[in-house]
């Protein structure tokens, strides 16, 4: 990954390409989580990378550029709602927006898909972010810490405090 | 998804686990790499606004550095054409005052003495200063018995009144108009 990093520094397209393939996925999924929208998802996530471009010479000093890329999307989505001067918008009824399973065939997926969207929805943003990191982006404590700037401890509390309001939210709203 | 099934620990995050994250749009993909290969050669291509800042600070110093050049010629040029040195104004002023006072030979010993004393000084010293050491020099000269200030001021209080107000101008021009008067009288 350091050589990734390097090239990346180094101004080589073809890390650029490499970095998009490992973590685009995962990166628009969690900003359309934070922006409420696929289109504002996009614009952040050309954002994200153009400033990795621009200040690639950072990147010589950074030893996982995956989570690094995470932080940068992150002030970038900051500063996107800032801009915009708007808050994201409700998930509720909109799962096909965040699950592919919200817009197939199979009617229990679908439910599925909704009922999450509904239930990540009700959830805080502090602890839908750490959800989403964890699960969707696939990080690691320590990465989640890294690209929340929170202590790992606390963000391993966040996730359960989390999980235990899902499992709540479930069980209140017959989900 | 029933409520009951929530209860076995991992469960939550199970049900979590079975979704699956959209994916980002595949044309998006194109537009991002190539607005950053865009971008990776932009920055590669001289900057020619940086060029100019750059070129306009090396003339800066170096404009500053040849006017220091020149001066310290000149000033050099100066000192073999007219002298060792040039003397500062403010002694070559104490100079003519004590002059006025005394006689050359003392003020000529008084500039010598106060331009060894600005030499040794490593800041320049302020006029407050050079008037403190020229009192200071003048004091010490009184206790070696030369009685000289003492006696003249004595002879002339209006000289004294402009020596003691620090009004130089007005004790040479005193001095002018008592020698003119003199001339007249002779």
């Amino acid at each position: 990954m350091n050589g990734l990093a390097r090239r990346l520094s180094l101004g080589d397209p073809a890390a650029f390409d490499e970095l998009y393939d490992a973590c685009a996925d995962r990166l628009h999924h969690y900003l359309c989580l934070r922006l409420g929208s696929r289109e504002d998802a996009s614009d952040v996530l050309q954002e994200t990378f153009l400033r990795l471009a621009r200040s690639r010479s950072n990147l010589a000093r950074v030893a996982d550029p995956i989570a690094y890329t995470f932080v940068v999307a992150r002030n970038e989505a900051a500063r996107w709602l800032s801009r915009t001067s708007r808050e994201r918008s409700t998930w509720a009824g909109r799962a096909d927006l965040l699950f592919e399973e919200a817009t197939c065939d199979d009617t229990n997926a679908v439910e599925r898909a909704d009922q999450l969207a509904i239930a990540l929805d009700r959830l805080e943003d502090e602890l839908s972010e750490v959800i989403e990191l964890k699960i969707y982006a696939g990080l690691t404590f320590a990465e989640v810490a890294h690209v929340t700037g929170l202590p790992p401890g606390t963000v391993a509390t966040r996730y359960r405090r989390a999980i235990s309001k899902l499992r709540e939210i479930f069980v209140r709203e017959r989900l | 998804m029933n409520s009951e099934q929530h209860d076995i620990p991992g469960a939550v995050e199970r049900q979590l686990r079975l979704l699956t994250p959209r994916p980002a749009p595949n044309e998006l993909r194109q537009s991002v790499l190539v607005a950053v290969s865009r971008e990776l050669a932009a920055s590669r291509r001289p900057r020619w606004d940086r060029r100019i800042a750059l070129a306009a600070t090396v003339l800066l110093v170096a404009s500053a550095v040849l006017n220091i050049i020149i001066i310290r010629s000149g000033e050099r040029r100066l000192a073999r054409i007219l002298g060792p040195e040039a003397m500062p104004l403010a002694i070559v002023r104490c100079g003519e005052i004590i002059e006025g006072v005394t006689d050359n030979e003392t003020a000529q010993r008084v500039q010598r003495q106060l331009l060894a004393m600005s030499r040794a000084t490593t800041a320049p010293a302020t006029k407050n200063e050079q008037l403190r050491q020229l009192q200071q020099r003048l004091n010490e000269w009184a206790l070696e018995g030369g009685d000289w200030l003492n006696e003249k001021t004595l002879e002339d209080s209006e000289m004294d009144r402009y020596w003691s107000s620090g009004r130089y101008r007005g004790a040479l021009k005193y001095r002018r108009d008592r020698q003119l008067a003199s001339e007249r009288t002779a």
